[in-house]
């Protein structure tokens, strides 16, 4: 006589448990040992996508036709603003620095070369403050190259370059530090990323700052970092607490430049 | 499976594979939560909170070491599953 095996349903489900340990560790182990493998890889396959989508945005799906007459438009508007520059005083106050720089033995050996990088996703897309731009090796990026926001502000730096693609670590992201001179009496301070595109400093209490201070970096040549959001004062506290923010919204920013420096 | 139950499977995977691919976390949470009551063992969705990680996470070392994507599909789809036992 032939009797149908009982199902043995503990221990299917026994089995179904060691199989998803089993996954779950090789898993967790993959990530820990090869993390950029897996960034790397997906990130290559979904890079054509942000950049049909960054396409989409920019308009750049329109007719030929409407294009090269936007590209006309834009040379005459660069060819007036260039001749602008050349005759107005920023121009001669900047050869006048480089002039004083070259006097006192502190010009530039080295040759910043900005470049400008489209950004693909940004925040509040990326969860931690990061940038995905569509510079990355093959173009001349490493880690550590500074980024910096139109009009020269520094906003982060490369933390992961792929062939033609980079992410950006934010100074904002949360945790991350950065030295600054706060208000128009350069007090040195540390600022702190809050995320949301912020920084939190703490300055000796009775330190005079009105919102809307100039922050800078620490360096010779005076870029700006943020400007002063708000200050706040506690009497029982030697420290007053100062908010910070760059002076562009980085939710919309479309370009970056890349400070890639040449001899 | 029916075809026409696979369809919707694969039009919910499109919908939440570009969610992701564009940030829009949100929108790939409820979708793929939506899935995950509707279909059986729906793992796109614990591919796809991989798959944000890989993308915007993994290597951060921030918050839940860069893995909250995986770890929030995962305790998703965890809660689903006895809960769609007690109420079917």
């Amino acid at each position: 006589m032939t009797y149908l095996a009982p199902r043995n349903k503990a221990g299917a489900w026994r089995r179904r448990g060691w199989l998803a340990g089993i996954v779950a560790v090789v898993f967790f182990v993959l990530v820990w040992q090869a993390p950029y493998f897996w960034s790397g890889l997906f990130t290559s396959m979904a890079a054509p996508f942000w950049r049909a989508g960054l396409a989409f945005e920019n308009g750049d799906l329109r007719s030929p036709t409407s294009l090269l007459a936007e590209n006309e438009m834009l040379k005459l508007k660069l060819a007036n603003l260039e001749l602008t520059l050349a005759s107005s005083t920023t121009e001669l106050l900047i050869q006048q620095n480089q002039d004083l720089l070259t006097l006192l033995g502190r010009a530039t050996t080295t040759r910043s070369i900005y470049t400008a990088a489209a950004v693909l996703v940004r925040p509040p897309a990326t969860p931690y403050d990061e940038m995905i731009i569509d510079l990355g090796q093959d173009d001349g990026v490493s880690t550590s190259t500074n980024v910096y926001a139109p009009g020269q502000v520094l906003i982060g730096q490369v933390a992961e370059v792929w062939r033609h693609t980079a992410r950006v670590s934010l100074f904002s992201s949360p945790g991350r530090s950065f030295n600054v001179l706060v208000g128009p009496d350069r007090v040195p301070a540390t600022a702190v990323g809050e995320g949301g595109g912020e920084y939190r400093a703490q300055v000796p209490h009775g330190t005079t700052l009105v919102p809307g201070d100039i922050v800078t970096e620490p360096a010779l040549h005076d870029r700006a970092f943020g400007t002063v959001v708000s200050v706040n004062t506690n009497s029982a506290n030697p420290f007053d607490d100062v908010l910070l923010a760059p002076p562009v919204n980085i939710d919309q920013l479309r370009f970056v430049l890349l400070n890639l420096q040449k001899k | 499976m029916s075809r026409n139950h696979l369809l919707i499977r694969l039009l919910f995977d499109c919908v939440v594979l570009i969610s992701v691919l564009f940030g829009w976390w949100p929108v790939a949470l409820i979708v793929g939560f939506v899935g995950a009551w509707f279909f059986p063992a729906y793992l796109e969705f614990l591919a796809a909170g991989f798959l944000y990680d890989a993308l915007f996470g993994l290597n951060s070392s921030q918050f839940m070491f860069g893995l909250a994507g995986t770890l929030t599909t995962a305790v998703l789809l965890a809660i689903l599953r006895p809960l769609k036992l007690l109420v079917r």
